[in-house]
């Protein structure tokens, strides 16, 4: 079976093809960032762990995003990112039988256009 | 530390297992697989050989020491298709530098047998200033045939800065200067005008004009030797040996990532400066290609942290080679007909001329390496076929100390502390990182030992240690790194200290799959302590905490400061990343930990949910309770983005 890791499989095929993580969880289709189908959590990038930043050089311009999964609350991601940054979509998997052009949208990723996106504080 | 623990790969053209290679079999032509395996081991041995001689005769604890160096072989038209087992990206730039001496040098001066050319001009080929590399044709019979070269980072080539970085510059004429490449020696004779024109401008000329002869020496000795094997065996079967080479690796290369699922990965890296840079990479795979989008990434600085194109290519090889080549021979002529690099004019990872590149091998082509590795290692983590080939991510920022002053004998000096190289390494699929593993861009990297370094120059470690809890956490930890603590001895002043890192203010080594990443580099000074009343009084603090006085935290990514007697150093440098969720860490695994001392009690409870007891026991039902309670936070502190209508991907 596709999958991105040991903990995110691809269920299906084609441009129906669907994340589904380990438990059974779906997580929305392939053709989407399996992270905005994720429980998200954004606090202080000291959130990463105990020797990250401890006299917190950079104020609050990084952040610490969380991703579990709504199902079995697995942590499925870890991401740095500066403050407002749109989220990463780190891992898109193509499907063998998957229709060209389904590649989601472009631009995605830079470094401009960043929206702030929601979630509690950790 | 020692070997990257991912193994330096077998003689070049094996396969891995003493067979020649079935994917490149076709490629060596003519020559006999034996033959072609005996030839092209051989050469393997030759660079190990010029790499030996560059660092038995430099004088320089950078290569000495710390193996900041490398070596490399390459065909007549300058493609490289052997580097030797150090720092890679050395190597990889010699090929750009020696196709431009073709041109340069074709109608003027000429390029004849016994001659040598250095350089270390970035927009040529060096990946930065500091880094220049000496290169050597070889010819047989009045015929070029090759090329070998050689690589040292040198420790101070002049500009208004001591050292690497130059602070306050806007543009490379700020920086050290530049050599586009020039003859150094001719026919056989070192040109003395020459010499002493690039020794004039360096604060340091012994140590440079030593390192020089140790790179020509190099390269002296590998041309020597590869005349010795075309005498042997002729110039029509070692050419059939170099290309074969190539081409084996590329097939081997192609048929590797045709086992591999095809797929966009993306990783943001980031370089703090005077603002945040990102790096940004997308990496897509479609059959037996690899395709590197740096387009995305920040527009570039005036100075100091930029890399140049060629530099970003050789980073973007220098990920490739650890994460997918372990089991072939290192040719990076036959790797890059598999691999394109984008990148965009004026970016920090592509700088437009005059932008300044000071520092980047430890910034700009530095993420470049991580970036790319970072998307490597997740497309190894989406098949079960090569998950034993899976390493999170390595120690994503080199933390470096460049010191001048008086030495404790009243001598000039300069150095170029490099122990953070002993970086964690990233978690593996079914085990943990190696702590202070080293890092990614070389094989063979090791740092000095605490008593050379304290023999060279006015230093006293207090103490180098693992340091616990520096790691990424995860059901497979990344690798703890090294913590530092020194004060100055036998002098009264170091007046010139320049600490610089990326990664201070966010981890570079990521985790992958639901694990943490590693800590952040660090560096402080606490001013007027009691270290030398403690001293004196028979007591060695370790620790910073151990000693009273006024902590000074560096708020920028770039300092420079001096240090006195009774002020007290420390630096942390960073670990490397984890690998899927630290819950599902067995609690036998964070046991052992904090039994070694890798691990703290508090950090076990708190990234790992597991409940050590005072007597170093699991106890499981407090465990139990501690897990559930962090996915009960998880739950309730958490929120769907696409049911938020988050922006983003």
């Amino acid at each position: 079976m596709a999958r991105l890791n040991e903990q995110i499989e691809i269920a299906g095929g084609g441009a129906g093809a669907r994340h589904v993580c380990r438990c059974g969880r779906d997580l929305g289709p392939v053709t989407e960032n399996y992270k905005r189908h994720a429980l998200m959590r954004e606090g202080p990038v000291q959130n990463a762990g105990p020797w990250v930043d401890p006299h917190s050089i950079g104020g609050d311009r990084f952040v610490c995003r969380q991703f579990f999964c709504p199902g079995c609350l697995t942590q499925l991601d870890v991401e740095i990112a500066q403050r407002g940054e749109p989220l990463l979509w780190d891992a898109r998997i193509r499907m063998p039988d998957e229709p060209e052009g389904a590649e989601g949208p472009e631009g995605a990723n830079g470094p401009e256009g960043a929206s702030k996106p929601e979630g509690s504080e950790g | 530390m020692g070997s990257s623990g991912n193994g330096a790969p077998p003689p070049m053209g094996s396969s891995g297992n003493g067979a020649p290679a079935p994917a490149g079999s076709a490629a060596i032509g003519a020559v006999d697989p034996v033959l072609f395996e005996i030839l092209s081991s051989r050469l393997s041995a030759i660079n190990d050989e010029s790499a030996m001689t560059m660092r038995l005769v430099s004088g320089s604890p950078v290569a000495n020491e710390a193996y900041d160096m490398n070596v490399g072989l390459m065909d007549a038209d300058g493609e490289c298709f052997a580097i030797g087992m150090y720092i890679t990206i050395h190597s990889l730039a010699l090929s750009a530098t020696v196709k431009d001496i073709k041109r340069r040098f074709a109608d003027n001066l000429g390029i004849g047998p016994g001659d040598v050319f250095m350089s270390n001009d970035p927009y040529v080929g060096a990946c930065h200033q500091m880094d220049v590399a000496v290169v050597a044709p070889i010819f047989w019979e009045g015929e070029l045939v090759g090329w070998t070269g050689s690589t040292v980072h040198q420790i101070d080539l002049g500009g208004p800065v001591e050292g690497q970085v130059q602070i306050g510059a806007t543009s490379i004429w700020g920086e050290q200067p530049l050599f586009p490449p020039i003859k150094i020696v001719e026919a056989g004779r070192t040109r003395s005008d020459v010499e002493q024109g690039y020794l004039r401008r360096t604060r340091l000329p012994h140590l440079v004009g030593l390192d020089l002869r140790a790179m020509i020496a190099g390269c002296n000795v590998g041309a020597a030797r590869v005349q010795d094997l075309i005498g042997r065996y002729g110039l029509d079967t070692v050419r059939a040996v170099i290309a074969g080479v190539s081409s084996a690796t590329e097939a081997r290369f192609r048929a590797r990532l045709a086992e591999l699922p095809d797929g966009t990965w993306s990783h943001r890296g980031y370089i703090e400066y005077d603002d945040v840079y990102p790096v940004v990479v997308e990496m897509t795979k479609r059959g037996d290609s690899l395709v590197f989008d740096f387009t995305k990434s920040a527009d570039q600085a005036g100075a100091v942290i930029n890399c140049t194109r060629p530099a970003c290519v050789g980073a973007t090889v220098a990920a490739v080679l650890p994460y997918l080549c372990f089991d072939m021979a290192w040719s990076p002529a036959g790797l890059q007909r598999a691999i394109e690099v984008r990148t965009r004019e004026g970016s920090v990872v592509h700088a437009a001329w005059p932008a300044g590149v000071s520092k980047a091998t430890t910034t700009g082509s530095f993420m470049a390496t991580i970036a790319s590795g970072v998307c490597l290692s997740k497309m190894l983590a989406a098949t079960e076929d090569h998950l034993d080939h899976f390493m999170s991510t390595w120690m994503g920022g080199l933390y470096v100390e460049d010191m001048f002053g008086i030495d404790q004998r009243g001598n000039f000096f300069g150095a170029a502390i490099l122990d953070a190289m002993a970086g964690g390494s990233g978690a593996r699929a079914r085990s943990d990182g190696l702590d202070a593993g080293g890092f990614l861009d070389s094989p063979s990297a090791i740092i000095a030992n605490i008593e050379d370094i304290e023999y060279s120059y006015p230093l006293l470690y207090l103490s180098r240690r693992i340091q616990a809890d520096t790691g990424g956490a995860g059901r497979y930890r990344g690798g703890n790194t090294l913590a530092m603590t020194y004060v100055i001895h036998d002098v009264d002043e170091l007046p010139t200290k320049i600490m610089h890192a990326i990664g201070t203010c966010q981890p570079g080594s990521i985790g992958v799959a639901g694990a943490y990443p590693s800590n952040t580099n660090q560096f402080v000074i606490k001013r007027g302590t009691n270290v030398r009343a403690l001293l004196d009084g028979g007591a060695v603090p370790t620790h910073i905490d151990e000693v009273d006085g006024e902590l000074e935290i560096f708020a920028d990514s770039i300092a420079r400061t001096s240090q006195r007697p009774d002020d007290v150093y420390r630096y942390v440098a960073m670990g490397g990343g984890g690998y899927l969720d630290p819950l599902d860490r067995d609690p036998r695994r964070v046991q052992a930990d904090v039994i070694d001392g890798v691990v703290t009690v508090a950090h076990a409870a708190e990234a790992y949910g597991v409940v050590v007891a005072s007597d170093g026991t699991v106890d499981s039902e407090a465990t139990e309770a501690r897990r559930a309670e962090i996915r009960d936070q998880r739950r309730r502190s958490a929120a769907v983005p696409a049911m938020a209508g988050a922006a983003g991907a």
